[in-house]
């Protein structure tokens, strides 16, 4: 008994030790990434990527909780990613005045960031009262019809949206005056650098890093809350934790508001960064997407997720995409006629989808339980393994 | 500890790749040095790769005759392609590579309206060159009733920085709705459009010149190609109500000719019309088994109608000999590629140096009288061309070899001997 | 009568009134919309059966499915390739092409897929629940990479050599093709309901089905039954492949996302792990998709077909013909 309690014990303080170690690593990164690329290539397109990544950092975090947390397959994240862009988009552009409310609002990126936060949970909410009672992957249909109904709901409304036009020209986040004094800008006292959302990928990066920061920590305390500890148990066990007095609509009901949450801030800063929210960006691959870097990252897992996202972000938008360029120029270097280099390019075109589908059945097989597993789950997944075998080693005895 | 080994090794592995994605390309040498231009384009549909040709080939020719004022043109084309169809977020990636090379001084492209919308917000600030071979929503250029936007609040208040070689939609539409209605005599009509920013523009500017015109439109339909493979019931409704032809906006990777084969399923042989985006193989492929009386438009000049591109079409086919490599908008590209590289001579003999983006921004808004091989270009200040001619084509099926051999129309890949006819063409800078 | 089945029978029973009343109203149109509905249901009710019987043995849900359907077609039409079939007609040629390359195709797709379970499922069938999910998804792009590298992004064309033959009865319009269709996917289906209730190895894959620990004490093969589930299923979508392009002539390497999709949409809605279910719940699909076509709007299908969806779990949790399985 005494020596379980140890084990016990010693396995928070390591899982303290792995998080704080990711975390540290994480934020280091984040701070010398953007100086160091902007050294190196002389331009800004990797702070861009890695704000692009943020966004799905974001929407990871998200999804963990509803998928990783409670256990709760959702096939259809990307609607209410979709739902909090559209709330950004169509309130901070002209679009509405081309429709029949016949009037622009511009309102402030700052307070649209949590509305739509709350719209999105309020979709959440929603979509989960009537059907959260389904059972398993029931769930996750309905999720997934919801998430395809919902880009072409975005679509079919061109009145008020655009339709396939899209809303484009969104207003981009400004700070309030006494943050833009006189010490910043161009005037003779500036200290910091013009902190302008408008063409500098540098503030959109340094925004997405604060959002991430704030996700993880919020997430992390409701984790370890009450709230977070019944997740769990209807993870485990669904019936086992309604005997214990848990109210399971209530607490599922929650995970998918907080989950759907996430996306919706998610969404908002996609608009104001990418300045155009179009149907087709919130496919059903996105949800997909997203579902991946989670299960990757290693489910549960906050510091796990991040690093999944990132590292399929990177092979999805990255690795993948560029691959022909990184084999052009090494058939190049190594003097291969431009005949031959062409063709090799387009082979490696060409073979896009298998290398992508090659890579993550590959990372499956070899990490079941993702890059970073919760240790939480896989001591308990390794206990009861254990027990079960020491209660058969007795059986035996017994017998 | 492997499997902690095998992490690690993959995430220097990661990390390496990173710096290597991060520094690709490398220069030529030449005696001032080397200017590069781009290109995006969904290289991964035959028609992107055929523009991407255009440009190598302009490329090339403008080297080996010793390049630009001294400077070696070093071309590189980007895929907008994701996942095997053109993606407005890939083109944004793209251009924002170019914009972070400052060798970049230009680029040909977009091909897809879809596209030129989200990049044109980014390039404009920058002052950065695009010139596109294919596009032609309207509103790209236009401030016209029925846009979602206004082109000024695209460019963010910035000078223009976008032009194209082709006409627009609101052309490329009304021509086919005049030659249907007057011509081939269809005073009722169906329309499908497939969901996209050209599909939806191009069908609605069929639709208003039609029903100015006099015509009915029996019922306007609309598909996405991943949710609907069964047209029939579509189809069925525009015969119920009345139509006899059928008019769709959308281009082939939308699989937009499949109705036109399953027109023939439900028993219904009405003329089918489009614009540029079905005068392809593939779309003679898709109509398979109901290839003849498939009319489209192209928003230019047919080239081999014009005696100036024939040298360049028959150079062209020599050094590029696939059979796919040439295709409706090439020489379209080769146009905008040799506009773009004349710009930059021009303002490299100003700047008596490497120039800036701004200055061939500012030397390509100057362009007058551009003599290209489809004809001579000048350019309104929105960046919209001169040459307003839109040429109508109709597949004609069992061909003879001699008269597929002279068409300049595409063929379908499976039925080789049902090609794209020239049938007539409008100028629309000449008034009627 | 509980509450949430009075809503789904007041649901059905409106949609019933008004297709009902378009019945009366256009007789024509409604039989010929009603046709085009049946032939496309039958092709989703031939690859909702994989779903839903892979589903019922592991509760995995095979992304990859949809991709095994599409690359049935693409097979098929490189084995035609052989013959000299004519597309001008139906000849003898292309009788005995048809009748070797179909079981062909099938028993090829059902070795595929044997294997993809082999290397991609198998490996992973105690491991956390949504790692083989992650893999079938792989394997979903995988495969589509497979047919994009053999014929890119373009449409393929699939040879056209069954009779041409149509009639028009009464105003509504069909031809051999749709009977076609219909026949032989109900033949299919007909021949799968008696391999699962009458033979060993269906009734081994039924056990497995409702308990896998239990039916290993019962001495059955698990990993042999499961790999038999995944062959049948892949018989049956190389079939619908065969079918799909017979009947439409072309496909293209991503058809099988969304086809998949929606069949495994076709799947639920009967009651996943059902199996006259699942062959329902693809025809309806198809009809609804045929009628919202028609009467609704195309660019509205995908908001009914899933809308129906939504509401026939929140009415029926468990599909239209799945049963109350007791909570553990």
């Amino acid at each position: 008994m005494s020596t379980s309690v140890f084990t016990r014990l010693h396995l928070r303080d390591r899982i303290r030790d792995r998080d704080t170690a990711v975390y540290s690593i994480l934020l280091i990164l984040a701070l010398v990434f953007p100086m160091a690329s902007i050294y190196a290539t002389d331009g800004t397109a990797l702070v861009s990527q890695a704000t692009r990544a943020g966004t799905f950092v974001l929407l990871a975090i998200g999804l963990n909780v509803v998928v990783g947390f409670a256990g709760l397959l959702d096939l259809g994240y990307a609607a209410f990613y979709a739902i909090g862009a559209y709330s950004y988009a169509l309130f901070a552009s002209t679009q509405l005045a081309s429709s029949p409310a016949h009037h622009a609002f511009h309102l402030p990126f700052w307070l649209m960031l949590f509305v739509a936060l709350f719209v999105a949970a309020a979709a959440g909410a929603v979509l989960g009262f009537p059907t959260l009672r389904l059972r398993g992957d029931y769930l996750a249909i309905v999720t997934l019809g919801f998430g395809e109904i919902v880009p072409q709901l975005f679509y079919n409304f061109d009145q008020w949206t655009g339709g396939i036009n899209a809303v484009g020209g969104i207003d981009q986040p400004t700070l309030p005056a006494w943050i833009q004094g006189p010490w910043s800008g161009d005037g003779p006292f500036q200290v910091v650098r013009n902190f302008n959302f408008g063409g500098d990928p540098v503030a959109f990066y340094v925004l997405i890093c604060i959002l991430i920061a704030a996700a993880i920590i919020l997430v992390n305390n409701l984790y370890r809350s009450r709230l977070g500890r019944a997740w769990m148990a209807i993870r485990e066990d669904e019936v086992a934790a309604a005997a214990m007095g848990i109210n399971t609509v209530t607490t599922k009901l929650l995970a998918f508001g907080i989950g759907a949450s996430f996306s919706g801030f998610a969404g908002a800063f996609y608009g104001a960064n990418v300045s155009l929210v179009s149907p087709d960006s919130f496919l059903f691959i996105v949800s997909i997407t997203v579902l991946v870097m989670v299960v990757l990252g290693g489910m549960g897992n906050i510091s796990g997720v991040i690093i999944g996202a990132l590292v399929l972000y990177y092979v999805v938008y990255y690795l993948i995409p560029g691959l022909p360029e990184n084999v052009r120029s090494l058939a190049n270097s190594i003097g291969l006629s431009s005949e031959t280099t062409r063709s090799l390019a387009d082979a490696t075109q060409h073979l896009n989808y298998i290398i992508y589908g090659g890579i993550l059945v590959a990372m499956m097989l070899l990490r079941p339980q993702g890059l970073l597993p919760s240790r939480v789950r896989e001591q308990e997944l390794k206990h009861a393994a254990v027990q079960e075998e020491e209660a058969a080693v007795e059986m035996e005895h017994a017998t | 500890m492997v499997r902690a080994r095998g992490l690690i090794v993959l995430t220097t592995a990661t990390l390496v790749a990173f710096a290597c994605g991060g520094t690709t390309g490398g220069g030529g040498g030449a005696s001032k040095g080397t200017i590069k231009i781009g290109s995006d384009l969904p290289v991964c549909t035959i028609g992107g790769q055929a523009v991407s040709n255009g440009v190598q080939f302009a490329v090339n020719q403008k080297n080996a005759a010793g390049g630009v004022e001294g400077y070696t043109i070093q071309y590189q084309s980007f895929d907008d392609c994701r996942q095997g169809a053109y993606s407005a977020d890939a083109g944004v990636d793209n251009v924002r590579k170019m914009l972070d090379d400052n060798k970049f001084l230009g680029m040909v492209g977009p091909y897809n309206s879809a596209v030129a919308k989200a990049e044109i917000p980014i390039a404009a600030p920058k002052h950065f060159v695009m010139i596109s071979p294919a596009n032609t929503n309207p509103c790209l250029t236009k401030d016209i009733a029925g846009c979602a936007y206004h082109p000024q609040d695209l460019r963010a208040g910035n000078a223009n920085n976008y032009w194209r070689v082709v006409t627009t939609d609101d052309y490329q539409g009304p021509a086919m709705a005049t030659y249907a209605y007057k011509t081939l005599g269809i005073k009722n009509i169906g329309i499908l459009d497939d969901s996209t920013v050209f599909g939806v523009g191009i069908a609605g500017s069929f639709e208003q010149q039609f029903k100015s015109l006099g015509g009915t439109v029996a019922k306007h339909s609309e598909y996405k190609k991943e949710q609907t493979s069964d047209f029939k019931s579509i189809l069925l409704g525009f015969k119920n109500a009345g139509a006899l032809g059928v008019y769709v906006g959308g281009t082939d990777d939308q699989n937009i000719c499949i109705p036109r084969k399953q027109m023939k399923d439900i028993g219904w042989d009405a003329p089918f019309m489009g614009g540029d985006g079905i005068e392809t193989s593939d779309c003679v492929d898709q109509a398979s088994g109901n290839e003849p009386n498939i009319y489209a438009t192209s928003a230019g000049a047919d080239a081999t109608k014009v005696d100036g591109a024939k040298q360049a079409i028959a150079d062209f086919r020599k050094a590029f000999s696939g059979p796919n490599d040439f295709g409706g908008y090439t020489m379209q590209a080769y146009d905008a590629a040799n506009a773009l590289m004349a710009a930059i001579g021009r303002a490299v003999k100003n700047a008596n140096g490497t120039p800036s983006r701004e200055q061939v921004r500012a030397e390509m808004a100057k362009t007058t009288g551009f003599k290209g091989v489809i004809g001579t270009y000048d350019f309104d200040k929105n960046g919209d061309t001169s040459l307003k001619i839109v040429s109508i084509y109709v597949v004609t099926g069992s061909l003879s070899d001699a008269a597929i051999k002279d068409s300049t129309g595409v063929c379908g890949s499976k039925t080789k001997n049902a090609c794209f006819v020239w049938k007539t063409q409008f100028d629309f800078a000449k008034p009627a | 009568m509980s509450l949430p089945d009075f809503g789904f029978y007041v649901l059905c029973a409106t949609a019933i009134v008004l297709l009902a009343a378009q019945a009366v109203i256009h007789p024509g149109e409604f039989v010929q919309v009603f046709i085009f509905g049946l032939t496309q249901g039958s092709i989703y009710a031939l690859v909702a059966l994989g779903y839903t019987m892979v589903y019922g043995i592991i509760e995995l849900i095979n992304f990859a499915h949809g991709d095994v359907f599409t690359l049935g077609a693409y097979v098929g039409s490189a084995i035609l390739g052989f013959f000299a079939i004519s597309e001008g007609g139906f000849t003898t040629v292309n009788l005995i092409a048809l009748l070797l390359v179909f079981p062909a195709v099938m028993l090829v797709m059902g070795g595929i897929n044997v294997a993809i379970e082999r290397v991609a499922y198998r490996p992973l069938r105690n491991a956390p629940r949504l790692a083989p999910l992650i893999t079938a998804i792989g394997m979903s792009f995988f495969l589509e990479g497979v047919m994009f590298l053999w014929h890119g992004p373009a449409t393929v064309h699939f040879p056209d050599i069954l009779p041409k033959a149509a009639t028009t009865v009464a105003g509504v319009f069909f031809g051999f093709k749709d009977v076609f269709v219909v026949v032989v996917a109900a033949i299919l289906v007909a021949l799968l309901a008696i391999f699962i209730n009458r033979t060993k190895l269906g009734k081994a894959m039924r056990a497995t089905a409702q308990d896998r620990d239990a039916a290993q004490l019962m001495g059955i093969d698990i990993n042999r039954t499961i790999a038999a589930t995944f062959f049948i299923g892949a018989l049956l979508a190389g079939a619908g492949g065969m079918i799909w392009g017979l009947y439409y002539n072309t496909v293209y390497y991503q058809l099988g996302f969304r086809s998949g999709l929606i069949a495994f949409t076709a799947a639920v809605f009967g009651g996943i792990g059902n199996i006259p279910g699942a062959a329902l719940g693809g025809l309806i699909i198809g009809l609804i998709a045929a009628f919202s076509d028609s009467y609704i709007g195309s660019k509205w299908t995908q908001v009914v077909v899933f809308g129906i969806l939504i509401g026939v779990l929140v009415f029926r949790p468990t599909g239209l013909l799945g049963m109350r399985v007791p909570e553990k």
